[in-house]
C-alpha cells in the first residue's frame, strides 16, 4: 500500500480504479477489501491530502473513496477538490461528520455520493454499481 | 375706531410714549379682569401695580425702556417673555406669564415720522409656559430619579447639552469640558464610529427618526465599556434647528453575557460534533472488524455466525447515521431510517438468489426516541432475517412486508408478515431449541420497548409488536 499500484488484473482497462483516502487503517482495509469484491483495483491507500494528490497524480485513479478528517490534520476536501479540478477524478465521501463540507465545496467537488459512516456496505456497492467508467484516452501521459 | 378696536380678538392697550393709558379695548379689560374707566388716564403701572411679593418684577422699568425704542426707531418691538403678576379681585395676585408687542402709532399729521402712540398689544400664556414648566421639571425629576444619561445633541451646531450621567459613561469627570461633541466622538472605538456617524448622519437628516445604535467607547485608561444610544429627532420649536434628544445606556454588562453564552454554544456545538464524529468512527472500525473477520474465515458455520453478528451490529450502528440530520437531536425520523435498514438487508441476506423474497416496506413517517429506534432496529432485523432465512416460499415469489404505524391510544405497531410455508416455530412457544438467539432477541426487545408480542399463520407467518409511544 502506501501510495503503490495494486496488482494489475488482466482485463484492467475495463475495471474501475478507486483510490482510498482514509487515515483509519482498519476502515481502509475494510474498504479495500469491499472495492475488490465489487470488482474494482485499489491503486493505493493514502492517509494525509498531500499523499493523496500525489498518489492521484501518478496513478490517475477513476473513483476515490474519500475520508474528510485525514491524519496530520489535512482535509479530504481539500484533496478531492484537486482531484476533481485536476485530474476530473470522482469522489465518494464517507465520514463521520459531513456537515464540516460547504455548500460552496459539495459545488466544486460534485461528489457522486456522500455516505454517513457507519456505512452500510450496500451503500457503497449501490453507488460503485452506479458508475460508469469514462473513456479517458487522452489523460494517460 | 373704538368698535373695531372693541372687536378685536386680542387684548390691546394704546398709550403714550410716558406710559399714560389712552384707550383698551373690551379684550383687554376682560382678560386682566379691570373697568375701562379704571385704566383710562392713568400710567400703565398705576393700574397694575407690580407683586410686592416677586422681588424680580422691573416690569415697569422694561415697558419704558421697549416703548423708548419704538420711539427711537418707529419699528414694532416684541418684548422679552416675561411674568407680570395681576392681583385678582380679591386682592391675591395671580401668576402671569405675558407676550408682549408694542408698536408704533403716527397720529401727528404735522410730523408723519414722530411716535405719538403706542399699541400694547399683550398675550396671556400663562397657561402654555406653566404646562411647559410642570413639564420640564418632571422630566428633570425622572432623569435624576433614573439617574440617567440624557442629552439633546444639535446636528447644527455639533453640540451637545447633557446631565452629568452622560460624561461619566465616556469617562470623563463631571464638568470637564463645554458643550463640543467632539471629545466625545474622539473616545467611541475606532471600529464603531464609522457605524455610528452613519447612524447619527441618518437621523440627523429627517425629524422623527429614530436613532438606535450600540457601540464601544474607549477611555484613556484603557476601559472599554458598550454604549447603547437610543433617541429621535425633532425640530426645536425655538430655533427651527434639528435636535436630537435621547439617552445612553450602558449596556456592558448585556454585551459581556452575550459573548460568554456565544462561546459557550460554541464549544458545546465542538464538542457534540466531535463526540458524534468519534462514535461514528468507532462503529465504523467495528463493523469493520467484523466485514474483515467475516470475509477472512474458511469455516462456512463461522461466516454464517459473523455474518449473523455483523448484521445485528450494523442494525445498531446504522441509527447513528440517521441522528442529527435535522434539528430535532432527540429522535429519529423512523421511515428514513428503517429504509436505510432493509435496503441493507436485501443486499446482505444470504443466498437463494432465484427465490430471494421482496421486501416491501410500509413505514409511516414516524419520530421515536433514540433509544426506542435502536431497539425497534434490532427486532426489524430480526424479524426480517427470520422470514427471509427459515421460509418456503410460493413459486410466484415470495414477499416480506414490514409495516410501521400508529393506532389508536397512541400505540405503535410493528408488522412483519411473509407469504412464505413452515420454517419458524412461533416465538411465543415456550419449548424454544437454545440456538434460537433470534427468537430470545426478538422477546428482549419487545419487553424493552414495554410493548407486547402476537402472530399468526395464515398465509404465511405474521408478527407484530405492540408498544406504547
Amino acid at each position: 500500500m502506501d501510495g503503490q499500484p495494486a496488482s494489475s488484473s488482466p482485463n484492467r482497462d475495463s475495471r474501475v480504479r478507486v483510490l482510498i483516502i482514509e487515515d483509519n487503517a482498519l476502515i481502509a482495509l475494510d474498504l479495500e477489501t469491499q472495492m475488490e469484491d465489487l470488482g474494482c483495483d485499489v491503486v493505493g491507500v493514502a492517509v494525509t491530502a498531500a499523499q493523496a494528490i500525489d498518489t492521484a497524480r501518478r496513478t490517475l485513479p477513476d473513483l476515490a473513496l474519500v475520508d474528510l478528517q485525514l491524519a496530520d490534520g489535512s482535509r479530504g476536501q481539500d484533496a478531492a477538490l484537486v482531484l476533481r479540478s485536476e485530474l476530473d477524478v470522482a469522489c465518494i465521501i464517507l465520514s463521520g461528520s459531513l456537515h464540516s463540507v460547504t455548500e460552496e465545496e459539495r459545488l466544486a467537488i460534485r461528489p457522486l455520493a456522500m455516505l454517513s459512516k457507519p456505512v452500510l456496505p450496500h451503500e457503497l456497492g449501490d453507488v460503485v454499481s452506479r458508475y460508469q467508467k469514462p473513456r479517458r484516452q487522452t489523460k494517460r501521459l | 375706531m373704538g368698535v373695531l378696536f372693541d372687536a378685536q380678538p386680542t387684548a390691546q392697550m394704546v398709550f403714550r410714549p410716558d406710559l399714560h393709558v389712552v384707550a383698551a379695548n373690551r379684550c383687554y379689560c376682560e382678560m386682566l379682569g379691570i373697568e375701562w374707566a379704571e385704566l383710562v388716564g392713568k400710567r400703565v403701572f398705576e393700574a397694575f401695580p407690580a407683586n410686592p411679593d416677586d422681588p424680580q418684577a422691573d416690569a415697569e422699568a422694561e415697558l419704558q425702556a421697549s416703548a423708548d425704542r419704538v420711539v427711537e426707531t418707529g419699528e414694532a418691538q416684541e418684548m422679552p417673555l416675561r411674568q407680570h403678576d395681576v392681583a385678582g379681585p380679591d386682592g391675591h395676585y395671580r401668576v402671569r406669564y405675558w407676550r408682549i408687542v408694542n408698536s408704533p402709532v403716527f397720529a401727528d399729521r404735522g410730523d408723519p415720522t414722530k411716535v405719538t402712540h403706542i399699541i400694547h398689544t399683550a398675550e396671556d400664556i400663562t397657561g402654555r409656559i406653566l404646562g411647559d414648566r410642570v413639564h420640564e421639571a418632571k422630566r428633570r425629576a425622572a432623569m435624576r430619579g433614573a439617574d440617567l444619561a440624557y442629552f439633546e445633541w444639535c446636528p447644527g451646531s455639533r453640540s451637545v447639552s447633557r446631565t452629568p450621567q452622560f460624561d461619566t459613561m465616556f469617562g470623563f469627570a463631571e464638568e470637564d469640558h463645554a458643550n463640543p461633541i467632539r471629545p466625545f466622538m474622539e473616545r467611541v472605538h475606532p471600529d464603531d464610529l464609522a457605524g455610528l456617524e452613519a447612524e447619527m448622519e441618518r437621523v440627523s437628516r429627517t425629524v422623527g427618526a429614530d436613532l438606535h445604535q450600540d457601540f464601544r467607547t474607549v477611555w484613556p485608561d484603557g476601559t472599554t465599556r458598550w454604549l447603547l444610544v437610543r433617541g429621535e429627532s425633532i425640530r426645536n420649536p425655538d430655533t427651527e434647528e434639528l435636535l436630537v434628544v435621547g439617552m445612553l445606556l450602558d449596556v456592558t454588562h448585556i454585551k459581556q453575557s452575550e459573548a460568554k453564552l456565544r462561546d459557550a454554544i460554541a464549544v458545546r456545538d465542538l464538542l457534540i460534533a466531535e463526540v458524534n464524529h468519534r462514535v461514528k468512527n468507532s462503529l465504523q472500525m467495528v463493523t469493520s472488524i467484523l466485514n474483515l473477520e467475516a470475509q477472512a474465515t474458511g469455516d462456512e458455520t463461522a461466516r454464517v455466525s459473523l455474518n449473523a453478528a455483523t448484521a445485528r451490529v450494523q442494525a445498531v450502528a446504522a441509527i447513528h447515521a440517521s441522528l442529527y440530520e435535522d434539528n430535532d437531536l432527540k429522535t429519529v425520523r423512523l421511515d428514513n431510517h428503517i429504509g436505510r435498514l432493509v435496503e441493507h438487508l436485501r443486499a446482505s441476506l444470504p443466498g437463494r438468489e432465484e427465490q430471494a423474497p421482496q421486501i416491501v416496506l410500509q413505514v409511516a413517517p414516524l419520530r421515536l426516541p433514540i433509544d426506542k429506534a435502536v431497539t425497534l432496529s434490532l427486532a426489524v432485523n430480526e424479524l426480517v432475517t427470520n422470514s427471509v432465512k427459515h421460509a418456503s416460499w410460493p413459486e410466484q415469489g415470495g414477499t416480506v412486508t414490514v409495516e410501521l404505524r400508529r393506532e389508536e391510544g397512541e400505540q405503535i405497531v410493528l408488522e412483519v408478515s411473509d407469504n412464505g410455508t413452515g420454517g419458524t416455530s412461533g416465538l411465543l412457544s415456550e419449548d424454544m431449541p437454545s440456538s434460537g438467539l433470534g427468537k430470545r432477541l426478538i422477546r428482549g426487545m419487545a419487553a424493552q420497548l414495554r410493548g407486547t408480542i402476537e402472530e399468526e399463520c395464515v398465509n404465511g407467518w405474521t408478527t407484530r409488536i405492540l408498544f406504547p409511544e
